[in-house]
């Protein structure tokens, strides 16, 4: 029997879908023609979607009829939508909206104007910054102890060249900015705030000012790492970084 | 550049003519939206409330409708920013302790007969799998969008729809597996 693991499920979805590269298409066609096992896979993954699907068809069959609210309102644009149903919803909306302020939390804060500056980085933001091994120990060391956190721990990850780290300060607080360069010149920054908030059960994935985010809180630590859209290999940077981190505060 | 007359007349005819566009496109794209609520909600009170919230919001902001663009996908990205920023946690604080369990009980038993086969058939389809997950797989899935295209509506990397997509197929696929005792 063919070893089927040569493609991962990722590799067959993304087949299902049309979505994989040309070799790996090519490769999975020519490994179906002779692996059973294989071809059973993909089976198996088809009908499991195919149920969903069905479902989905039926659910949107017992879709209720649309709500009065958007037939019965006049044409004419300019009167105010405050009436009847449309107003009930938009009133529902804004208590909501009220509670929901007072509620947030100061990581979405945070996370955008990061994003937003990084935004600014381009490749030769970075490009001509060549340190020492030593030099970027040194920086690395003297952040650590104003964060509070052991950041000599990050492991080198593939496809990242690391850059510097620089102390930046985000309402009052210090916030750490680790800086990389991707194979194909593209900014990515690693930044670790004090936040003292809870630990967050996944990483949040987000795109924010046109960019690829990953964030998660540790020990009352928040982690953002952000790169360009679309950028490969992040989310498993993510989780390789948090995984150092985890026991990394002192 | 400045100020033309003609400029702002081709603004009232583009505000009226998104206008229209909105409303007559929300009929048809209703069923399906109300479809991508109950994805979002996993429940079907919370979907009826999301989706005509949504319509509300989409009348409101019509002016910002290109149209000529998919108002199908306009409407899936209001309706999950507000469930996200305005509805998801009051609903779930709401599911899970201002309404007792004996309310919850009483109002499904005093649900129509179709009410409960469709709670049973399709919820526990779309249950099956975790909120993220599901969302992404109703629109790769059925509303055969590209990952590009979820990636755009969910405001979410593409890697990440994949991963989510690759994780639904894996769950409904033992699922399936599961019921029909094909196990490995």
């Amino acid at each position: 029997m063919t070893d089927r693991n040569v493609f991962s499920d990722q590799d067959l979805s993304c087949y299902l879908d049309g979505e994989t590269s040309g070799p790996m298409s090519e490769a999975i066609d020519r490994a179906l023609a002779t692996d059973p096992a294989l071809r059973q896979r993909l089976a198996e993954l088809k009908a499991g979607e195919e149920a969903f699907a069905a479902a989905m068809v039926a659910a949107a069959q017992a879709a209720p009829a649309m709500p009065e609210i958007a037939q019965s309102l006049p044409v004419p644009a300019n009167r105010p939508l405050r009436a009847g149903l449309a107003g009930v919803a938009v009133g529902a909306v804004a208590a909501i909206g009220l509670a929901w302020n007072l509620w947030q939390t100061p990581e979405a804060d945070w996370h955008d104007v990061v994003a937003n500056y990084q935004s600014l980085y381009v490749t030769e933001t970075l490009a001509q910054v060549d340190l020492s091994p030593a030099a970027q120990k040194a920086d690395l060391d003297r952040l650590s102890k104003g964060l509070g956190i052991d950041l000599t721990v990050l492991p080198q990850v593939a496809g990242l060249s690391f850059k510097r780290a620089q102390q930046l300060g985000y309402r009052g607080k210090p916030l750490a900015q680790l800086t990389f360069l991707t194979a194909d010149g593209g900014p990515v920054a690693l930044c670790i705030i004090e936040t003292g908030s809870e630990t967050s059960d996944a990483i949040n994935a987000a795109v924010l000012s046109g960019l690829d985010t990953y964030s998660w809180t540790d020990n009352g630590f928040g982690v953002l790492l952000v790169g360009p859209k679309g950028q490969k290999g992040l989310e498993n940077a993510a989780e390789m970084f948090r995984s150092a981190l985890k026991d990394a505060a002192v | 550049m400045g100020n033309t007359v003609g400029g702002g007349s081709i603004r009232i005819f583009a505000k009226k003519s998104s206008d229209r566009a909105v409303r007559e496109g929300l009929p048809e794209c209703f069923p399906r939206l109300w479809r991508f609520c109950l994805s979002l909600t996993g429940r079907r009170d919370a979907a009826d409330d999301l989706a005509q919230m949504t319509c509300a919001r989409a009348i409101e902001k019509a002016q910002h409708f290109e149209p000529g663009t998919h108002l199908d996908r306009w409407l899936f990205v209001m309706a999950r920013r507000l469930w996200l920023n305005e509805l998801r946690r009051d609903s779930i604080r709401g599911s899970a302790g201002f309404v007792s369990a004996d309310e919850i009980e009483i109002s499904d038993n005093s649900a129509p007969m179709e009410t409960n086969i469709f709670a049973r058939q399709v919820l526990s389809e779309l249950n099956r799998l975790p909120e993220a997950q599901r969302v992404a797989a109703l629109l790769v899935f059925v509303e055969g969008c590209k990952y590009a295209e979820a990636a755009e509506i969910l405001e979410i990397p593409i890697g990440t729809v994949m991963s989510r997509i690759s994780a639904a197929r894996v769950t409904l696929a033992r699922r399936v597996a599961q019921a029909t005792g094909t196990n490995e």
